[in-house]
């Protein structure tokens, strides 16, 4: 059958040996739907919605019309969060923080991101985001699942389902949530495998001394005590084979040999010990505080290097609502310094050829301030009309900027890009149609892109 | 099965020559279609071979979904199917045995991408086979059947068999039957032991103990089986194993979901359901307490409880979001958890358009939604201290009742006879009006009076005085100042508050109190707060407040709003750009009649919003809430300021005025503008209240009142459903969006399934009728069949969550209707059902199979052999529990912390507010896992590595797979290797002679064999070995968890015997039911 002729991915590599119990509902094609641009992807998400306005999105206008009130004809039928809905007026606000423009084509990059400028040239910024959904949980739910309600699989799972692993010691699709400041709450959904089957949930990779979940042997247990009751277990499991002749039993003795490589995988992955002090100095001190977002990053290339297909980064705090100009700056301090550091490290790598990195959050910010404006301060709302992400390295074109909103940074006004359009390119540079990517579930076949998306050909490479 | 075979080469040169060719002289097949005629069935059905087709790759452009019908035509039906498309009247999508003129023909063998069909874009295709079927059902005259699952079902005769001798019940003639006609054979009997640990674990989700073992396999009289099994059923286990599987299907979780998350407690419904499965309540009951108990007539409080299952739903408490949304998203999910968990239907996908597979209509969908959409809700929780979004029950317990009720009795008959004397003691009086006696009346209930003329600046803030005590004046920010209705007022702007001191106005819904101020409307306005001294809309409203609706006074006493609160409103408006004097007074009742609302001092005509206060309005410190303001007027968060409206002469009093009073505070002179006969009446009302007698009956009736309130802070609420007094409108909406409102629609059910009788009432009551009612076609199929999939590992229909076009069609369809009509007609016994199913030869066959038998029937369709599965999530862990004789069997209570990976919820949020995971010493580390909390943005991640569904939609089928998380779960979370340092202390002590073989039989309910009792050896002597040569990594090893083992046992020995125990459980067969 042509359609519905999805990968059988999985956690691992070599797990497709599965029962024939449940094996009816994966028909297993080889490898991607067409060559793929990108191996693996790094997802580094900003939650909590980071104001473009102070960002990228560089608006004159704004500064010009500090304080006035936000035209009608540009608000238009705009439906406003229950933040400010009850608020009397909408006076615009220009950014506290100065843009200058860097990099052969002349990105405006703020005064905030003084590292991420560097690495302009690197970058595909899309100005021209827009999404549906306007509180958080809703948003960042349709960010990564193309739904608003939880209950979808996310993209990583998706993309082991698709593709499966290229490393059969460590999981398809890796999540890395960053100890953040004080932040809007996630949702442990964001990375659930919905109806997808369980092995493509994405495994949290902790900071501390179980870095996956019951990863750990016991107390008074080490890796030779561990091996010699594994072998007495493949033993006993091969007698119950016999007896039985359930083929799951041998599934479950992969499972246990796999689960036992990534005793030894994982924590030789996430320990960081060993990395050079330049590089340390590159990713910013905070990478030396494990579960730091600057750590995480850093962690992150090295599951790149790994091979890990999804690697899903969480970085928490973005949320603005009041106190913008301080509360904007201890974020960009957060995030800058590694953010770049990791398109850099990759790049000398030679791994950007082959790694898509993207940075964004689940929705922008309000031209309009939230609450009082004032001489040094003021806040934004959710603002789910138009707001900037980028992407960095394989497929998509370097030193590029896509899309542009009009002079308010409230409406797209040119090359809109919504979340399925960048779902869908996200399969398309992983080498998977995102109309072909699908999953029979309750009668219908599902997809990441719901019923639509369109791939954004004007950013590929 | 048709035998797939490869497709010959095949040109488009030879298809259009064969097409030409043959369209001419008769049918033009194409080759390749005709080498698959030899294998088609003889006869095509349009349920079993063509509809699973049409309705895969057809429906979506060409079926039940009017507005996307592609060219007009559908072939879901056959008049759809069989008429002209569109103008040209020559063109029909299929003319019966006419091949030839069929359209459906030509486009699915042509290659033309213009033609063909399915089209390329759809990414759909069709095999050979499957157009050869296709071809073939038209030859024969494309006879089109009614879907299966919505024929009414009925009882076939129970088939005839050859081996009458194997055959338990009817179940196993239906099953025999077909295995006979595939001329295989059945599978042996599985032994004893097998079969207790498998009817144990299917029944109860719990091992059988070894006593429970012997006792059966040395029961050798006819009936031992039926003994056991009986036996089962009576455990209160059942209930727990079955309100497990119940609470995938309700979406039981002990939060709400969404951003924040916050915890609710909704176990006495979980409790409710163990009890009823206990008692084994007929299922059509079940279902309809759950639907409408609430609706029932003289609904008891366990009919009412039973209804929380439509409150299981998420709820968003993110401060952001359109309520109106939510709320929809609320009724949107009860209705596809209608659909999912009792007619087996994918309703949401009719939603925002007709579905594309099932004969639903998007009008269907809502007239559904229609049910559940006048419940009388927010769309958000509300989270504060005591606080149930309503609508909510009191659970009180029986003695709580009675008492609730003797203090309300003495309520009524204080309040009775205060109605009494009140009328016995009012008498035109012959004096006039004393008005000393009424101006000091007003002054000694006068707290506070802000006549709003002096200001003073302090510490940044400008005060004002309160002319009642000076030591509590308001304290105003950034004040607009301006003439008054006497001397300077206060106007509002967008950013300015006044705060009237700390405990201005603190009152409790048992206090009388008074406040009148004088307001000056600058416009017409939607909807503004004027004061208030209550919470936010997300902690209740907990609070009184004024508010001014289209300059109509709206008046809210609330304990949570809307379920449980007062609310006023008057008839007539304030006139804009005058000042007008308001004036609410309040009796102490709870009542709404209890407040009156005066413009000027005269009473205004006004109508009920609300009349359903019972609890505190009391502000209550706690971490979820946001610290409390006390009374304030102006600019308040979330509320639209009364902008450029004028406030003056703010005075609040400590009793109710009575008319005569609220007239004279308004105007002095109004008195003597008054008629002869008001005058009188005032005056006769005035004194009545200030009769002694009824003084202290009022005194007497609020010291109970205070005593039944502070009574009822005791007595926990749930949420359950109750709908508004007058239904609230049902709308088509457009695309599913909430603000699009289409066609209105009454509630009702799909004429498809089975029309709704007329004699049903259209609310839940009606809906719960039509869904029991024995012809409906669904419900019991749908039950039944998830009863199978209990004890089988899948149902007959193996999507149990799809009955429709998409579905599986049932492997033995005669049987599953045989058990449905049988079900219904036993009076909706579920145990009866699983008895029948536990006792049939089916289902007791050995489930060892052969490498021939999983190639003829890898699925075991035909159940020639016994099924074997992974147990679930639950019982896994049960399991070890159990065998280890950790397990507290206590059933029921709030929900459980047992050991978790620390920080896992501080991970998902820094708000100072977050839940803590407190694991629990003693008991709660130990009690079945349907106990453990369910955090639905953080569920306990054992229970999710073993397939458990995250509980935010009903789920009637779960996954079961095999990962390498699994094997990480059963060999280091503390809790197995707790539990296996308790089975090895069991070898110990229990296991006499032969420890190992003890420990293997207590894992695996069977004794170990030769080659097993071998490896269990060696690896013990491996082990032994190894702790008595570092005691160190026993000691450590053994000191896992909380319990401690007998420290008189040999450790090395214990502690070898642990990983023995260990890894027998990690064996398949350790968490498999064989």
């Amino acid at each position: 059958m042509g359609l519905g002729g999805v990968a059988l991915g999985s956690l691992f590599a070599n797990t497709k040996a599965l029962g024939n119990s449940f094996s009816q509902n994966f028909q297993p094609i080889q490898g991607p739907h067409f060559a793929p641009k990108a191996k693996r992807v790094i997802y580094l998400f900003q939650s909590g919605g980071p104001s473009q306005i102070e960002l990228f999105d560089y608006k004159p206008k704004l500064r010009e019309m500090h304080g006035q009130e936000i035209p009608d004809s540009v608000r238009g039928e705009q439906r406003l969060s229950g933040m400010v809905s009850n608020q009397a007026t909408f006076p615009l606000v220009g950014s506290h923080y100065d843009f200058v423009q860097y990099g052969k084509n002349g990105a405006w990059v703020s005064e905030l991101f003084p590292h991420t400028a560097k690495v302009v040239d690197d970058l595909c910024i899309i100005k021209s985001m827009h999404t549906e959904a306007i509180n958080h949980e809703p948003a960042v739910i349709f960010f990564q699942t193309g739904s608003q309600q939880t209950g979808r699989p996310s993209i990583g799972s998706w993309l082991s389902y698709g593709l499966g692993s290229d490393n059969e010691n460590l999981p398809a699709f890796v999540v890395l949530v960053s100890k953040g400041s004080g932040a809007q709450p996630l949702n442990a959904s964001s990375w659930g495998n919905g109806f997808l089957p369980s092995y493509h949930q994405g495994v949290q990779f902790r900071s501390g001394k179980d870095p996956v979940l019951y990863l750990n042997n016991p107390e008074g247990i080490d890796v030779t005590d561990r091996r010699r009751a594994l072998d007495y277990m493949k033993d006993l499991n091969k007698v119950q084979q016999e007896l039985w002749g359930d083929p799951e039993i041998e599934s479950k003795i992969n499972q246990y040999e796999m689960a036992y490589r990534m005793q030894t995988s994982v924590p030789e992955t996430v320990d960081l010990s060993n990395e050079p002090d330049y590089i340390f100095d590159m990713y910013g001190e905070d990478a030396r505080k494990p579960g730091t977002y600057a750590a995480n990053c850093l962690l992150a290339r090295r599951l790149a290097e790994q091979d890990v297909r999804f690697i899903q980064l969480y970085h928490m705090g973005w949320d603005q609502h009041g106190n913008l100009p301080n509360g904007i700056k201890r974020m960009a301090q957060t995030s800058d310094q590694a953010t770049a550091a990791l398109i850099t490290d990759l790049k000398q790598r030679g791994l950007l050829e082959d790694t898509l990195v993207v940075w964004g959050g689940e929705f922008g910010r309000t031209s309009f301030s939230q609450g009082r404006l004032t001489k040094e301060n003021y806040g934004r709302d959710h603002h789910p009309r138009c707001f900037t992400m980028w992407m960095a390295g394989a497929g998509v074109k370097a030193g590029y900027v896509h899309g542009e909103t009009d002079d308010f940074s409230y409406n797209v006004a040119k090359d809109g890009v919504h979340v399925h359009d960048f779902q869908a390119t996200l399969l398309h540079l992983m080498g998977m149609d995102h109309e072909r990517l699908t999953f029979k579930h309750q009668g219908r076949r599902y997809r990441l892109t719901d019923v639509h998306g369109e791939v954004v050909k004007a950013i590929l490479a | 099965m048709i035998y797939r075979k490869l497709m010959p080469y095949f040109t488009r040169i030879s298809f259009l020559f064969m097409v030409y060719f043959f369209v001419s002289c008769g049918t033009p097949k194409p080759d390749e279609i005709i080498a698959f005629e030899k294998d088609l069935p003889e006869k095509v059905d349009f349920n079993l071979h063509i509809k699973p087709i049409l309705s895969d790759r057809c429906f979506a452009c060409h079926g039940p979904d009017k507005a996307n019908q592609k060219a007009d035509l559908r072939l879901d039906t056959p008049e759809g199917a069989f008429a002209a498309i569109g103008d040209n009247l020559d063109r029909h999508a299929i003319v019966p045995e006419k091949l030839g003129k069929s359209e459906v023909f030509k486009t699915i063998i042509s290659d033309d991408p213009e033609l063909m069909m399915p089209p390329t874009e759809s990414n759909l295709t069709l095999s050979l086979e499957e157009k050869a079927l296709i071809i073939k059902w038209i030859e024969q005259g494309a006879e089109y059947k009614p879907h299966w699952s919505f024929i009414t079902a009925e009882k076939k005769d129970i088939p005839k068999v050859i081996n009458e001798a194997w055959a338990n019940n009817e179940i196993d003639h239906f099953v025999l039957k077909k295995i006979e006609q595939k001329e295989w054979n059945f599978a042996e009997k599985a032994n004893k032991e097998t079969l207790i640990r498998r009817t144990s674990f299917d029944i109860t989700g719990l091992p059988p103990t070894l006593k429970e073992i012997e006792t059966y396999v040395s029961d050798n009289s006819p009936n031992a089986f039926e003994k056991a099994v009986d036996q089962l059923f009576s455990s209160s286990a059942y209930g727990e194993r079955m309100a497990a599987e119940w609470m995938d299907i309700a979406r039981f979780a002990d939060s709400d979901g969404y951003l924040d998350d916050k915890h609710r407690n909704l176990t006495p419904w979980r409790d409710w359901v163990i009890k009823s499965f206990n008692e084994n309540m007929p299922y059509d009951q079940f279902i309809s307490w759950q639907m409408a108990g609430d609706l029932m007539p003289n609904a008891t409080q366990e009919q009412v409880l039973a209804t929380a299952f439509n409150r299981l739903h998420k709820k968003n408490a993110e401060a952001g979001i359109d309520f109106e949304e939510y709320r929809v998203e609320y009724v949107a999910d009860r209705t596809n958890t209608l659909g999912a968990a009792f007619m087996g239907l994918t309703m949401e996908c009719a939603r925002c358009h007709d579905h594309k597979y099932d004969p639903i209509s998007q009008e269907d969908y809502y007239k559904l939604f229609g049910f559940f959409n006048s419940t009388n809700e927010l769309g958000t929780p509300v989270y504060g201290p005591d606080q149930t979004p309503g609508p909510s029950l009191l659970l009180t317990s029986d003695e709580q009742e009675k008492q609730v009720s003797f203090l309300k009795g003495l309520i009524s008959e204080k309040e009775a006879k205060l109605l009494e004397l009140g009328k016995q003691y009012k008498k035109i009086p012959e004096k006039p009006i004393d008005i000393e006696l009424l101006k000091n009346s007003l002054k000694t209930g006068l707290l506070a009076h802000y006549p709003f003329d002096k200001f003073q600046e302090k510490g940044g803030n400008t005060i004002s005085p309160n002319t009642v005590s000076s030591s509590k004046p308001a304290t105003l920010k950034e004040p607009i100042i301006k003439e008054g209705k006497f001397g300077k007022g206060l106007f509002v702007g967008d950013y300015n508050r006044i705060s009237l001191g700390e405990k201005i106005g603190w009152f409790e819904r048992t206090d009388p109190f008074s406040v009148s101020l004088w307001l000056y409307p600058d416009t017409t306005y939607k909807d503004v707060a004027i004061f208030h001294h209550n919470e936010v809309l997300r902690l209740g409203t907990k609070g009184y407040l004024m508010q001014m609706r289209d300059n109509k006074i709206v008046f809210t006493i609330s304990h949570s709003w809307p379920h449980n609160a007062i609310e006023v409103v008057t008839e007539k408006a304030l006139p804009i750009k005058e000042w007008t004097q308001v004036t609410m007074t309040y009796d102490g009742s709870s009542k709404a009649k209890g407040i009156s609302l005066y413009f000027n001092g005269q009473k205004q005509p006004q109508s009920t919003e609300l009349d359903n206060l019972y609890k505190t309005i009391l502000y209550e410190y706690d971490i979820i809430t946001y610290g409390y303001n006390g009374f304030q007027l102006a600019q308040r968060d979330k509320y639209i300021p009364f902008k450029n409206g004028g406030l003056d002469d703010v005075k609040i009093f400590t009793k109710e005025l009575s008319p005569l009073e609220a007239l004279y505070n308004f105007d002095q002179k109004s008195i003597s503008a008054l008629d002869e006969n008001s005058r009188k009446n005032y005056w006769a009302d005035f004194k009545v209240r200030n009769n002694s007698e009824i003084q202290q009956l009022k005194s007497d009736l609020k010291k109970i009142r205070d005593e039944e309130n502070q009574y009822l802070k005791q007595v926990p609420e749930i949420m359950v459903m109750g709908d508004l007094p007058e239904p609230r409108k049902t709308y088509i909406l457009n695309r599913g969006d909430y603000r699009a409102h289409g066609e209105e629609v009454l509630p009702g059910t799909p004429e498809s399934i089975l029309p709704f009788d007329d004699n049903y009432p259209r609310n839940r009551l009606g809906l719960a009728k039509w869904l029991t009612d024995s012809k409906n076609p669904l419900t019991a199929r749908v039950v039944v069949n998830r009863v199978w999939q209990q004890y089988f590992g899948k149902g007959l229909v193996k999507t149990s969550d799809d009955f429709g076009n998409q579905g599986d069609l049932p492997t033995h369809p005669d049987l599953l209707d045989w058990l449905a009509v049988d079900f219904m007609e036993s009076g909706w016994d579920l145990k009866a059902l699983q008895k029948k199913i536990v006792l049939s030869a089916t289902y007791q066959q050995s489930s060892k199979t052969t490498p021939e038998m999983l190639e003829l029937d890898p699925d075991n369709i035909f159940l020639a052999r016994g099924s074997r599965f992974r147990l679930s999530a639950e019982a896994i862990r049960d399991n070890a529990l159990a065998i280890s004789g950790l397990l507290v069997n206590k059933v029921g209570g709030k929900s459980v912390y047992p050991y978790q990976p620390e920080g896992l919820w501080d991970e998902l949020s820094n708000k100072s507010w977050r839940y803590k995971y407190l694991q629990e010493p003693g008991e709660g580390l130990y009690r079945r896992s349907l106990y453990t909390i369910w955090k639905r943005t953080s569920p306990p991640p054992g229970m999710l590595i073993f397939d458990a569904p995250e509980r935010s939609v009903c789920t009637v089928k779960r996954q079961n797979t095999s990962t390498p998380l699994q094997a990480l779960v059963l060999q280091n979370d503390p809790q197995f290797q707790e539990a296996s340092r308790f089975i090895a202390q069991r070898m110990l002590l229990e296991g006499r002679n032969d420890p190992l073989s003890f420990g293997f039989q207590l894992i695996t309910g069977r004794k170990p064999m030769e080659k097993e009792t071998k490896l269990i050896n060696q690896l013990y002597e491996a082990e032994f070995e190894n702790f008595k040569n570092h005691p160190e990594k026993a000691d450590k090893y053994l000191n896992i968890g909380e319990s401690d083992y007998r420290k008189e046992l040999p450790k090395p020995q214990l502690a070898a015997l642990a990983v023995v125990a260990n890894t027998i459980l990690n064996t398949s067969e350790g968490y498999t039911r064989n």
